[in-house]
């Protein structure tokens, strides 16, 4: 059976060979077999290595879309049960799960099938293989943003962050900033009533007409749904210590509360994926065991933030803004710290790639994400800002690293 | 004394290690000479076909370097000269005849190894045919007669997957070994650095010379000479350190002994492709289906690999031993299509990386093939060649720059002092699969033709 299967493959790989009809078509051709049957391509004969480690690019990236399972499966359940607690209905897991896939699977699947179809022209055109590391790329991009986002700005940004975040430098492992970011700080920028204020955080009232029959509970209808995020919450209570702390564990909205509790679970509205402290800590055992992401940097993301979190409250007087008060420990499980933290600072490619590198890296992005959100009114979350800043900065952090591996190399040559 | 340790590196447990015990082989009836195995190295024929050559006489010369000379393992006549593209010289076979002469040098008691000058020395190694077993770094080219190197290392270990163990070869060597190294103490102004695994018994040394030990621990590159280096007795600008393995030392101390070119090799021949992987002594240069027979048959399709999985040369099942390489790799080459292959949970395969079952299973023993597992990929550094590294490397950046051809940048980032048994850890760990050891060798040219 499997040797019969194998058999058409190879049939029809001659159709995509050099000088066959299909031959453009062949980067195409090598992402389906690939899937099927393992490569056949032996070491180069003339040279050593004869053998190869048994990890391939396949696999690392199909590990991290197995780490992003929890955060998606909980973010799917999420966006289901807060609108329907939103909508004010009694519902059970099954029902939460069912209505999160109405909103999510489309974004998915929207993202995979434009990200796809770009990943894809540009390998034909460009006569490489198509990366795998799209896989990553196109599972991030739908958990960074709110459930309520439409489609076609979903096209729109991920055509965005494939194309000018990712193939215009060469295609995965060329680019400077990482795709998912770029596609969300695309529409972010671009698109910001559908990304940011108050309105959009809640899946509630919005299932199109043909969905109200057979989704369950789908003909429950309430007024306009509005609730502020923690963040949003946080920054718009009054001036002085602990009153953003105090507005946190005060805010009751249609069932929701923004306890550290809440928060660290993730029962809270939020972008698809990012609520969930829990859920990325279950991707960081899976990211760790594996020894992909580099512990390094998240280490240095959280040193980060505490050590910047702490120096504003010691420096913030009673009259300042109350987030500068905000104990770190908020500051750890609110926004897209955690999400950003486990999956996107740590992005292989467009990270510092030095250890010192690294760690400086992951520091930066952590104090850089407390300060933007304190500091700066217009963007309540910043994660994604601080982590695209430092993509553009690794290159420089990883420079001063190497250029002091080679003074202490002249410094070995005149001395021998 | 110092005591070096690394700490990353790779030890890959390979099925299919040779038995600790030496079989003699009976002679074949022809042997060879192969150019190939010297690479750096462009050969002129010395000998006629269908000349009567001696044990010991120079059957071949180098172009650059007149005075160095491959020399016939054995009495007999030129039976064949093979070329391959553009003519360059694949093999001079010798057909072995009985009896026959022995072309016979000078022989050295350790006494008079004292007390000769250096240049003597050098031309008893140079007539005996030795001198290719002698490298230098940087470029890991042929040692260069007339250079003078700042030191000499030779290194009493041996760390990769399946290679032969110098403990066996050198059994009943002791003296031998303290001649050669005494040889190469003349060589030099520097010293001679002797290296040997942390917690074995110290080689002896002869008397007088300067000589310094060390010990080794860690992973794979440990043994490796030309890694050591970097540990030991870094070359400055402009300057040149020899090294070679213990086993080849041990050859030339038996050669200044005799005066006589030393004809035998002990080989060890191992892998899952062969039936009786054991170590085998037979005359140098023997035909690889005479060497499988005595060992046994192969076990299935293989490619026979004269020296390591990592640096080792790819030989031909119808060719001849390699004149250098101690171990004889039969590397299985019936790669399998697996079906969904990256679902596997991956409990026979090998990986520096913790993404398969195998990690859980202690004392795993591996059957490595010739497949790439995988396909070529643009760089995504997730840090795997940070673990095998141990030498002071930004070993991305480097590659970086060799594949920019920027070779100022290169040199910088330590493009002489990186080992080639390092860039070929880098190339195997790769889940890019990125020839790291391919893109040396070119930067290394690089650098021979600009400078």
């Amino acid at each position: 059976m499997i040797n019969k299967l194998l058999h058409i493959v190879e049939r029809v790989e001659e159709k995509f060979k050099p000088g066959q009809p299909l031959e453009k078509l062949y980067p195409l051709f090598e992402m389906h077999e690939t899937i099927l049957f393992t490569s056949s391509t032996r070491t180069p004969s003339h040279a050593g290595p004869h053998s190869r480690d048994a990890l391939d690019s396949k696999r690392l990236m199909f590990t991290v879309v197995i780490a992003l399972q929890p955060c998606l499966l909980f973010g799917i359940f999420n966006t289901g049960a807060q609108a329907l607690a939103a909508e004010g209905v009694n519902y059970n897991v099954l029902e939460a799960m069912l209505r999160g896939l109405f909103h999510v699977l489309p974004i998915i699947a929207t993202t995979f099938i434009v990200g796809g179809l770009w990943e894809v022209l540009f390998a034909v055109v460009r006569k490489h293989e198509v990366n795998e590391g799209f896989l990553v790329t196109g599972m991030l991009f739908p958990l960074i943003l709110p459930a309520t986002i439409p489609l076609w700005q979903v096209a729109m940004g991920i055509s965005f962050g494939v194309v000018i975040g990712k193939e215009v430098f060469g295609g995965t492992g060329m680019n400077i900033l990482n795709p998912a970011l770029t596609a969300r700080a695309f529409v972010f920028f671009t698109y910001p009533a559908s990304i940011s204020g108050d309105l959009v955080w809640n899946a509630a009232n919005r299932l199109p007409d043909f969905a109200k029959g057979f989704i369950p509970h789908g003909d429950k209808l309430v007024d306009g749904y509005s609730g502020a995020t923690p963040l949003a919450a946080a920054f718009n209570a009054p001036p002085g210590p602990g009153s953003a702390v105090d507005a946190l564990n005060n805010f009751s909205s249609a069932g929701v509360s923004y306890e550290w509790s809440s928060m660290f679970l993730g029962t809270i509205p939020g972008s698809i994926g990012e609520t969930s402290v829990l859920a990325c800590i279950l991707g960081l055992v899976i990211l760790l065991v594996a020894g992909i992401a580099s512990w390094r940097i998240m280490i240095g993301c959280v040193i980060g933030l505490v050590v910047m979190a702490g120096l504003l409250n010691v420096l913030a007087g009673p009259e300042n803004n109350p987030m500068l008060h905000l104990p770190a420990s908020f500051h750890l499980v609110m926004g897209g710290f955690a999400f950003g933290t486990v999956f996107m600072a740590t992005d292989p490619v467009s990270a510092a790639i030095t250890a010192k590198g690294k760690w400086a890296y992951g520091i930066c992005i952590g104090a850089l994400a407390v300060l933007i959100r304190c500091v700066n009114p217009a963007y309540p979350e910043g994660m994604m800002l601080a982590i695209l800043f430092m993509n553009v900065f690794a290159p420089f952090l990883d420079h001063l690293v190497v250029q002091e591996n080679v003074k202490r190399r002249k410094e070995r040559l005149a001395a021998a | 004394m110092s005591d070096i340790r690394f700490q990353k590196g790779l030890n890959i447990p390979m099925e299919g290690r040779p038995d600790p015990h030496v079989v003699d082989v009976d002679a074949p009836s022809r042997v060879a000479l192969c150019p190939p195995d010297y690479p750096d190295l462009k050969f002129r024929l010395v000998v006629e076909q269908g000349e009567t050559v001696a044990a010991g006489q120079p059957v071949l010369q180098a172009k650059q370097y007149p005075e160095i000379k491959l020399v016939s393992p054995t009495a007999g006549q030129v039976a064949e000269i093979n070329r391959g593209a553009r003519r360059a010289l694949l093999s001079v076979v010798i057909e072995k005849t009985d009896g026959g002469e022995a072309v016979q040098g000078l022989a050295f008691s350790a006494d008079r190894l004292a007390n000769e000058s250096g240049d003597v020395i050098k031309s008893a190694i140079l007539a005996g045919g030795l001198w290719p077993l002698i490298r230098s770094k940087p470029l890991a080219r042929t040692a260069v007669p007339s250079d003078q190197p700042a030191a000499i290392l030779v290194s009493c270990m041996e760390t990769g997957p399946l290679q032969a163990q110098p403990g066996v070869i050198l059994q009943n060597k002791t003296e031998e070994l303290a001649l050669g190294l005494q040889a190469l103490s003349r060589l030099t102004a520097g010293s001679v650095h002797v290296t040997f695994p942390k917690g074995s018994a110290q080689p002896s040394l002869p008397e007088g010379g300067r000589f310094e030990l060390h010990t080794f621990s860690g992973p794979h590159p440990a043994g490796d000479a030309e890694t050591q280096i970097n540990f030991c007795c870094p070359p400055g600008p402009g300057q040149k350190v020899w090294y070679l393995r213990a086993s080849d030392a041990a050859l030339i101390g038996e050669l200044l002994k005799t005066g006589l070119t030393p004809t035998h090799r002990t080989v060890a021949i191992v892998g899952t492709g062969i039936a009786k992987p054991a170590y085998y002594r037979c005359l140098a240069g023997a035909p690889l289906s005479h060497l499988i027979q005595a060992a046994g048959s192969t076990t299935r399709p293989v490619r026979p690999i004269g020296g390591s999985v990592f640096t080792g040369r790819t030989l031909d099942l119808d060719g001849f031993m390699s004149g250098p390489a101690n171990t004889l790799l039969l590397l299985p080459d019936d790669v399998q299509r697996k079906f969904m292959g990256w679902t596997y949970p991956g409990i026979s395969a090998f990986s520096i990386h913790r993404l398969f079952v195998s990690k859980l299973v202690p004392f795993n023993r591996y059957d490595l093939d010739t497949s790439i597992n995988g396909g070529f990929r643009a760089m995504v550094p997730i840090g795997s060649y940070e673990k095998v590294v141990n030498s002071d490397i930004e070993p991305v950046f480097l590659l970086r720059a060799i594949l920019a051809e920027d070779i100022e940048e290169m040199v910088n980032l330590g493009l002489l002092e990186i080992s080639q048994e390092e860039a070929a850890l880098c190339t195997f760990v790769c889940p890019s699969k990125l020839n790291f050891s391919e893109a040396l060798q070119q930067g290394w040219a690089q650098y021979e033709r600009e400078f």
